[in-house]
C-alpha cells in the first residue's frame, strides 16, 4: 500500500471541521484567516474553536498533509501540501459520490 | 574540499547560521553536511548569503516550492535536515524554527525529568547507606557528574531556545508562568487594593485535579461582579478584582505541547492567557473569555473529536500520575514495615509516604469524579 493509499485509508472520511481546514489551506492563511474563511464559506454554520483548529493543523502536520513556513511578520503561515491536496481530492470525490447516491434516491424518499 | 567539524551546530542553530554565512562571506560555501557536525565546503567566490538549517519529519529530499521560487537554494541534507540559502538578505518568507523549538523544548523537559530522577537517587542513597562504601562514593560521583552534564544541556536548551523564541515577534513574554502584561497593577497597589476589599484572593492547592470546578466557580465570580484577574506564579492563588457582572468562559486546556502557535492562535481568537505551566512540554494553560447575552458560550473546541480529545488529556495527565504515586508509595510503605526493624530514619520515611499516599489519593478521587462528569458534558454537546 503506498503512502498516499495509507493516509486516504487514515483520514477518509474527513469530520466537517477536517475537511473545511485542509479546504481553507488551499490559499497559504495564518490561523485566524483559517476559522474566517470557514466562517464565511459556511455563512457563519461553522465557528471554529481555536483548540480544533490547532489540534486539527498539528494532526495534519504531522502527517504531511500541511506545511509552514515564516512570513514577512514573522507570523506562522499553513499551507497544503501536495499529499494534503491529494487527500483532499480524494475526499471531494467521496462526497460527490455520497451527494449523486443521495439524488439518485431522493425521489424514493418522498 | 575543506572539512570543518561544528559538533554543537544543533545546540544553537541560530549561531550556526550565522557561522555558515560568515564562512560563505570568507569564499567557503557549504556543499555538504552530516548530523555528526561534519561541515563540508568548497573554496570559492565570496558570497554574502543567508542561511536556514530546517529540521523536517516529513522531508521528501524537495524543498517546498514556495522557497524556491523567493530564491532559496538547497546546498545540504542529511536525512530529515536540509540547508538552503538565499542570496537576499532581506527576503521575508522562510521556513519556520517551529520544529526546533519543539526539539528544544523536549530536550529540555526530558533533561528536567532525568535531573530530578538523579537527584532523588542520590539524596536516596546519601540517606539509606550512611556508611560510606567505597562503591557507593564511586555511585555518588558518577550520578553529580550526570546531573551537571544534564544541567548543562538544560542550560544550553533553555538558551538556544529563548533565542529563537525572541525571533518568533508573536511569543509571550513571561514572568515564570503569567504572562507579563497580566500585572496591570503595582504590588503596591494590589496590596491596598486587598486592604480596601477591590480585591479578594482565594486559595486552592489541589484545585487542578478538578479543573472543572474551578472554572464555574470563577464564571460564577465574574457574574457576582468579580472579574478573575490574575494567578499567582505558582498558580494556586486566585485574585479577583471588583468590577460589573460580566459573562466570562474560563477554561483550562491541557497540551502535548504548549507552543508559541497555539498561544498566537488562540490569542487571536479573541482569548486571554492567563497561566501556561513551567513545563511547556505535558503542560497546560489557562484561558478566558468574555462574552454577552446575544453570543453563544464561548469554547476552545468546536467539534466532538477535538473536544473529546481534550477531555482524553485532561484525564490522562492528571490522574494516571497520581494513581500511579499512591501505587509507588504504597509499594514503599510495604517494603519499610516487612524490612527488619522500624529505626527513626525508616519511621520518618513511612509518615512522609503515609502522608503522600493521602494527598495523591484525594488528587486522584476528585480527578476520576471529574473527568465522568466532564465525559457526560460531551454527550450533552
Amino acid at each position: 500500500m503506498s503512502n498516499i493509499e495509507k493516509l486516504i485509508k487514515k483520514h477518509l472520511p474527513m469530520t466537517e471541521t477536517a475537511f473545511y481546514i485542509l479546504l481553507s489551506l488551499n490559499t497559504p492563511r495564518h490561523g485566524y484567516g483559517i476559522t474566517k474563511f470557514v466562517g464565511e464559506l459556511t455563512e457563519n454554520r461553522i465557528k471554529l474553536g481555536s483548540g480544533t483548529v490547532y489540534g486539527t493543523l498539528t494532526k495534519m502536520q504531522k502527517d504531511g498533509l500541511i506545511d509552514v513556513y515564516d512570513d514577512s511578520d514573522k507570523k506562522i503561515i499553513y499551507e497544503i501540501t501536495d499529499t494534503g491536496r491529494e487527500i483532499l481530492k480524494a475526499e471531494i470525490n467521496r462526497i460527490k459520490l455520497v451527494y449523486s447516491n443521495i439524488i439518485s434516491q431522493e425521489e424514493m424518499l418522498k | 574540499m575543506t572539512v570543518k567539524f561544528i559538533p554543537s551546530w544543533s545546540w544553537d542553530i541560530n549561531k550556526t547560521e550565522d557561522k555558515l554565512a560568515q564562512l560563505a562571506s570568507e569564499g567557503f560555501l557549504l556543499t555538504g553536511f552530516k548530523k555528526s557536525g561534519k561541515f563540508i565546503f568548497e573554496k570559492g567566490k565570496k558570497e554574502d548569503l543567508k542561511f536556514r538549517i530546517v529540521k523536517e519529519k516529513n522531508y521528501n529530499g524537495k524543498v517546498p516550492k514556495r522557497f524556491t521560487e523567493n530564491g532559496w537554494e538547497k546546498c545540504a541534507e542529511c536525512k530529515n535536515h536540509y540547508i538552503i540559502k538565499n542570496p537576499d538578505k532581506k527576503n521575508s518568507v522562510a521556513p519556520s524554527y517551529k520544529q526546533w523549538v519543539s526539539y528544544y523544548r523536549k530536550v529540555q523537559a526530558i533533561s528536567f525529568m532525568i535531573f530530578c530522577m538523579a537527584l532523588g537517587f542520590i539524596l536516596g542513597m546519601i540517606t539509606v547507606f550512611k556508611e560510606n562504601q567505597p562503591s557507593n562514593t564511586v555511585l555518588i560521583i558518577i550520578l553529580s557528574i550526570m546531573i551537571l552534564l544534564i544541567l548543562t544541556t538544560l542550560f544550553i536548551a533553555h538558551n538556544s531556545n529563548k533565542k529563537i523564541l525572541s525571533y518568533n515577534t508573536n511569543s509571550v513574554d513571561f514572568d515564570f508562568t503569567i504572562p507579563k502584561e497580566n500585572f496591570i497593577y503595582s504590588k503596591k497597589d494590589e496590596k491596598i487594593m486587598l486592604k480596601s476589599k477591590q480585591m479578594i484572593k482565594k486559595s486552592s492547592l489541589f484545585w487542578i485535579s478538578a479543573p472543572d470546578k474551578a472554572e464555574k466557580m470563577v464564571e460564577k465570580m465574574a457574574q457576582e461582579g468579580w472579574k478573575f484577574y490574575r494567578f499567582d506564579k505558582l498558580g494556586t492563588e486566585f485574585y479577583f478584582i471588583k468590577s460589573k457582572p460580566c459573562k466570562l468562559r474560563f477554561v483550562v486546556d491541557f497540551q502535548d505541547e504548549i507552543s508559541d502557535e497555539y498561544i498566537s492562535i488562540t490569542k487571536e481568537m479573541g482569548w486571554k492567557l492567563h497561566f501556561a505551566s513551567v513545563t511547556k512540554v505535558e503542560g497546560y494553560c489557562i484561558w478566558s473569555k468574555e462574552y454577552t447575552d446575544n453570543d453563544n458560550v464561548p469554547e476552545l473546541y468546536s467539534d466532538y473529536n477535538t473536544m473529546s480529545d481534550f477531555f482524553k488529556r485532561r484525564f490522562y495527565k492528571m490522574t494516571i500520575p497520581s494513581v500511579l504515586a499512591v501505587i509507588i508509595y504504597i509499594n514503599l510503605i510495604i517494603l519499610l514495615l516487612t524490612d527488619g526493624e522500624m529505626t527513626p530514619p525508616k519511621i520518618t520515611l513511612c509518615i512522609i509516604s503515609f502522608i503522600v499516599i493521602i494527598e495523591y489519593g484525594i488528587f486522584s478521587v476528585k480527578s476520576i469524579i471529574g473527568y465522568l462528569k466532564m465525559k457526560k458534558r460531551t454527550k450533552d454537546l
